[in-house]
């Protein structure tokens, strides 16, 4: 009986991820994260405000590319400091490259001087499964009424090599660029590329 | 077992996850020729490099020749990779040995005796996580010689028999978009082309990587099932990559009744102008 449940779950779990395909345009679906201080964050709690999710593998080649380089971590300065908020989200199951303690996150981002609004520890990968988050990094952007924005790449280089940064088309900035100019986003879903997310197998 | 001859260089890095040697079919040049060389990557068991489009995850080799004055090497020649799944993704590469392929050409008015051939090799293995490696490899090859094969002459000759093949006449391949699918039609009357298994496109965001082909088979003629690709947001004119069948052919499908970029569609959802990235190849 609690296995035909666990199944009936496993099933309904399954749609919901099918349900839950997150596109620009759509509504972004809301949830509630804790951050590597503890502290609690409700997506919808933020509305009004531009939302960027950016998921993090401490680990992978390409996530190194963009904080060994500090291009993310300029990224996350400029854009929080504009009133953005910018949540790392890290979906690493326990025992996979990426997880972090509470503790461990917090000497990771002093050491490298990251400045998120927060890191999100979604080591179950609840949120990472709700956004079908692929890669490390894959970036999301939500715009204040709560709709996806843009989905993707951080920029144009799929490559690991930091030497690609200069000169890359950042379309994050882009993206924020434009709609914070009342623009349409003129590249709003991209192919993100890195390493794929260590979700529990 | 590694094996490495005269013409051959090697190294070994990326913590022994690959060893990488560069080997030439004969042990000298010909001026006035031009003739393969190939990028032999052993891997450890379950360790994994890229093709050219590598699928959802992951990053391709990529090769810096440094030749001497005058021979140039083609772009680098892959043979068709596997699917590798990952985490829920879906992934193209390889796993055990392979040789990818350049063709070196050099000019009747190269005057040396030796031909130095150098390759700056940057890679990503991976197996769960990811290394990224670089390596420095070398050989000099005598310009003329006293014709004799090398000892990887059957490594070279199998990678370059190994290499997608142009659609043999005979063979007619079409696709329409219908909905969130593109349908692809092949038909044969060539007994010998196979049975056609899967596609594996060029372009990283036209096919949904992890929707295994749907194919149906009847009489010369097969049916092929793709998933559009979430990500694609721009009108397909061709379907670019390659057909699996008896050996892997290189095809570019036309998509019927697609509108070229730029004119008016008929479909209801508004046709951005997002450019897809530039493919990863070389």
């Amino acid at each position: 009986m609690k296995q035909l449940r666990t199944l009936v779950l496993s099933v309904l779990a399954l749609f919901a991820i099918a349900a839950f395909a997150v596109k620009v345009g759509d509504q972004a679906p809301d949830f509630t994260g804790t951050d590597s201080h503890g502290q609690t964050h409700k997506l919808s709690d933020y509305k009004g405000k531009f939302v960027v999710l950016e998921w993090h593998n401490n680990g992978c080649p390409f996530t190194k590319k963009h904080y060994d380089s500090g291009n993310m971590q300029r990224l996350q300065k400029e854009w929080t400091d504009k009133g953005v908020v910018w949540f790392t989200v890290i979906s690493s199951a326990p025992g996979t490259q990426g997880y972090v303690t509470p503790e461990q996150e917090n000497a990771y981002m002093q050491k490298m001087h990251a400045v998120p609004t927060a890191a999100l520890l979604d080591s179950n990968g609840q949120i990472g499964h709700l956004y079908e988050a692929k890669t490390t990094p894959h970036m999301f952007i939500i715009n204040p009424q709560g709709q996806v924005i843009y989905n993707g790449a951080i920029d144009d280089k799929s490559t690991s090599d930091p030497s690609d940064i200069n000169g890359a088309k950042n379309y994050v900035s882009e993206a924020l660029q434009e709609a914070k100019a009342g623009q349409p986003v003129a590249v709003a879903t991209t192919r993100p590329y890195g390493c794929s997310v260590k979700y529990a197998n | 077992m590694t094996f490495c001859g005269i013409s051959c260089a090697q190294s070994r890095a990326a913590k022994q996850h690959a060893t990488l040697s560069l080997v030439s079919d004969k042990s000298f040049l010909t001026p006035g020729t031009s003739q393969w060389i190939g990028l032999r990557f052993e891997l450890e068991p379950g360790w994994h490099i890229y093709w050219t489009n590598p699928g959802d995850s992951g990053e391709p080799p990529k090769v810096t020749w440094q030749l001497s004055k005058g021979i140039q090497a083609s772009d680098l020649r892959f043979p068709a990779p596997q699917r590798i799944a990952d985490h829920g993704l879906t992934d193209y590469g390889y796993l055990g040995q392979v040789v990818l392929l350049s063709k070196l050409t050099v000019p009747a008015s190269v005057t040396s005796t030796n031909a130095d051939i150098a390759a700056d090799v940057r890679y990503l293995v991976c197996r769960e996580v990811c290394v990224p490696a670089k390596e420095h490899l070398a050989i000099a090859v005598p310009l003329e010689g006293n014709g004799k094969e090398s000892a990887e002459v059957g490594m070279i000759r199998a990678a370059a028999a190994n290499l997608p093949k142009p659609l043999p006449p005979g063979v007619h391949v079409s696709a329409t978009l219908k909905s969130d699918n593109f349908v692809v039609t092949v038909t044969s009357k060539q007994g010998d082309f196979g049975v056609v298994s899967d596609f594996i496109p060029f372009d990283a965001q036209v096919i949904e990587n992890s929707a295994r082909p749907v194919i149906e088979h009847s009489k010369d003629m097969a049916t092929m099932t793709l998933k559009k690709s979430e990500q694609l947001n721009q009108p397909v004119t061709a379907l670019r990559g390659l057909l699996i069948a008896k050996a892997a052919y290189e095809v570019s499908i036309p998509v019927k009744g697609s509108k070229a970029p730029g004119k008016e569609g008929s479909s209801k959802k508004a046709v951005s102008t997002i450019q897809a990235p530039k493919s990863n190849k070389e």
